[in-house]
């Protein structure tokens, strides 16, 4: 795979993938792994981990280490070029016209209904990930906790990603304590 | 604009849990700053949530755009790019090496919860500003949330056909 063909591909990816980054792991498993068989499954599956674990969004991560996979560090460059300009380009567009898209009065009335759509997605999306962690219901509470604390109070987010890491570490260590009393 | 630069350098450096959690932070740094009003970024989400491409890179460039036109999208989609891309860049090895340790673990699931509960703080605010604080607020809201609801059972893979008939019930119902 030549650097521009890697760039295609994944200027592809972020033309053609609605729903964000989560929506586009299958979608490069599948041109990756099945079509080109570049990348095998199980190095296909450490990757797509690895994006999720390291700081930054999904699509990018998976960019990163796929271009850096197939073309090294310069293919992670061109890869994470490629999948961030249609967006650039796309919005750009977009965001040139909406000044004067609001001027009509109808869209008044509409953006009172997007609002209610986007408080719903994001509500759905605020589900599913309650959904995932459904079997630990202390960190329900916590997730809970954070949204009052940051609404109320508007504490820095640095702090809550801080917390974060304090009591995983706290839990971990409390677990391998119990793993050596059992032993 | 040296000003946005730290500001989505900031946000590229917590944005950890996906692109979505960019939305609260963003809006934490942008909004309250009064660089931006609220009803302009609920339109942005809409619209991010309604084009292709990742949602964090949507939003960034839209800011960056409403700011300072073009360079300015370029500077705010590169500064939020950038600190994630260099700390993958530098520590995929050690990332590797680590990912199944117990600590790696834990932090990862204390912050699946911080992504969830940031976002239920942008819904918060959305609920607070949208409901709470518009003359609009009525009956008729709670109709569109309702068929909103309905549609949502078959169109939740399909952010940007809620979005459309969201906008299509404001105008049809107000």
């Amino acid at each position: 795979m030549t650097f521009i063909q890697l760039f295609l591909q994944f200027f592809k990816f972020g033309m053609f993938t609605f729903g964000g980054g989560y929506a586009m792991i299958p979608m490069m498993s599948r041109v990756f792994v099945d079509e080109k068989k570049l990348i095998d499954e199980d190095t296909m599956t450490d990757y797509i981990a690895i994006s999720q674990i390291a700081p930054g969004m999904i699509a990018i991560n998976m960019a990163n280490v796929i271009g850096r996979h197939l073309k090294g560090k310069r293919g992670s460059f061109i890869a994470v070029s490629g999948v961030a300009l249609p967006s650039l380009i796309i919005i750009s567009i977009i965001a040139a016209f909406i000044p004067n898209i609001m001027t009509i009065p109808l869209v008044n009335d509409a953006i009172q209904g997007i609002v209610i759509a986007v408080i719903l997605l994001l509500s759905l999306t605020v589900f599913k990930l309650l959904k995932y962690l459904s079997q630990f219901w202390y960190l329900i509470m916590y997730a809970i906790s954070i949204s009052i604390t940051v609404f109320f109070y508007s504490i820095p987010i640095v702090l809550v990603i801080l917390s974060a890491i304090i009591l995983g570490s706290l839990h971990a260590w409390i677990l391998s304590k119990k793993d050596i009393q059992h032993d | 604009m040296i000003e946005l630069l730290f500001i989505f350098l900031y946000v590229g450096l917590l944005t950890i849990g996906g692109g979505i959690v960019a939305i609260p932070i963003i809006q934490q740094q942008v909004v309250s700053r009064g660089l931006i009003s609220l009803t302009d970024f609920i339109v942005m989400i809409g619209v991010a949530e309604s084009t292709p491409g990742p949602i964090g890179i949507n939003v960034s460039t839209f800011v960056g755009y409403d700011q300072y036109g073009v360079i300015g999208a370029l500077i705010t989609t590169t500064a939020f790019i950038t600190p994630s891309f260099l700390i993958l860049l530098l520590s995929i090895n050690w990332i590797k090496k680590y990912r199944k340790h117990p600590y790696v673990n834990q932090w990862f699931k204390y912050l699946k919860a911080v992504v969830a509960g940031l976002i239920l703080y942008a819904t918060f605010t959305l609920i607070d500003i949208g409901f709470f604080q518009t003359s609009s607020f009525d009956f008729r809201s709670f109709m569109i949330l309702g068929i909103l609801i309905l549609a949502s059972i078959k169109l939740y893979k399909k952010p940007w056909a809620i979005v459309l008939i969201g906008g299509i019930l404001g105008i049809l119902i107000y």
